[in-house]
């Protein structure tokens, strides 16, 4: 195996794992949530057997909790399930704003974690490349992450997603009036090899600050071969 | 035995107010906090016999917030919980001295018999530190 492609795999192994952490995290808290309620329901059953009285209202109120938690961790496996599908085609067409969209909510526990707040400057006209979907998701949490380390945490951070002549641009600039502006860090050995499977770039933005991930309009690399 | 006085910290607020109704039910007094910098309050101001510390916060590293809370206030009886465990992470918070580390979703039950136990060990230390301060008067004083 190259050192590349082995590279690669690590990035991938290293992503599936974050964010299989950060989705199953928000699982178990909505876990726990439904079933202190219905720990709840059960104390209170006991306490209406030696004869106190409980309102239709506090019931309702109980309920009505346990149906949010079950919306959210309903709305967390959904995602968590297309997670596992990205893996399906080795090249697909690929909408960048949905694809962020997904990646942050994936991510959304570290990001929390970070306090750290994300906008997304969503494109008139969707903005589509041909690629591989888990590999593009990766490169996209890498950004992410290259965006969080360069500022300290309470930082609002912009994602603009823009079509270009070669394809498409995600851009991520600070919109906060915080001290310190995004910048590239050092690149790991598996971003790097991110970087080549995708032939994408990764540069500064001199004008704006920031910094932009262009991606072309077609990805040429063979994964799964 | 008194009423056991109970610290909750946790950013999931509808987590709170169930946890705190069912503990508020088992005869306890329970307050609650959803920030990290709120607990660290709270612990200065008041005194505690448990804290029920959620172990991932927002802008808080669960390690890093026990280390804290223990320099602040050494002789608190921290209950880690959480919904992320690793053997590896429940061992250094034990090192650290966090009398228990329970995963999410945690039973009731289990929970009420560890905060009987802070309370007990808590009331074990209070009055280890009052004999050591009873002797020391008296020895000033030649008895």
């Amino acid at each position: 195996m190259s050192g590349f492609r082995k590279q690669l795999n690590m990035a991938g192994q290293s992503f599936f794992g974050k964010m299989s952490a950060s989705t199953t995290h928000e699982l178990k808290n909505a876990l726990a949530i439904i079933n202190e309620n219905a720990g709840l329901l059960n104390d209170l059953s006991q306490m209406v057997e030696s004869g106190a009285e409980l309102s239709a209202e506090r019931l309702k109120s109980i309920t009505g909790r346990i149906r949010k938690q079950v919306v959210r961790a309903d709305d967390v496996t959904t995602k968590l399930n297309q997670f596992a599908h990205s893996m399906e085609h080795p090249i697909e067409p690929l909408e960048l704003a949905g694809l962020v969209h997904t990646v942050l909510d994936l991510g959304r526990r570290i990001i929390e974690q970070r306090r750290m707040e994300f906008e997304i400057e969503t494109p008139q006209a969707p903005v589509t490349v041909s690629s591989n979907r888990f590999y593009l998701m990766n490169l996209i949490w890498s950004c992410i992450e290259i965006a969080m380390d360069s500022v300290d945490s309470d930082a609002c951070i912009t994602i603009d997603i823009r079509a270009t002549s070669a394809g498409g641009s995600v851009s991520f600039n600070r919109i906060d009036q915080g001290p310190e502006p995004l910048k590239i860090r050092e690149l790991t050995d598996m971003e790097k090899a991110l970087l080549q499977g995708m032939g994408a770039e990764l540069i500064a933005a001199e004008t704006t600050g920031g910094f932009v991930l262009k991606l072309p309009a077609s990805c040429r690399y063979q994964f799964f071969k | 035995m008194t009423t056991e006085k109970v610290l909750l910290v946790d950013d999931e607020v509808d987590f709170l107010e169930t946890m705190a109704e069912r503990l508020q039910t088992r005869g306890m007094d329970v307050t609650t906090v959803d920030k990290a910098d709120e607990a660290f309050e709270k612990i200065q101001a008041e005194d505690y016999d448990a804290v029920i510390l959620d172990f991932l916060m927002p802008g808080m590293n669960g390690i890093e917030a026990l280390k804290a809370l223990k320099k602040k206030r050494p002789d608190l009886q921290v209950i880690l919980l959480t919904g992320h465990a690793t053997i590896e992470k429940s061992v250094e918070a034990m090192k650290l001295g966090a009398v228990d580390f329970l995963e999410k979703p945690a039973d009731i039950e289990a929970l009420t018999e560890k905060i009987k136990e802070a309370q007990t060990n808590k009331m074990l230390i209070v009055e280890k530190k009052m004999e050591s301060r009873i002797k020391d008067v008296l020895k000033k004083h030649g008895v």
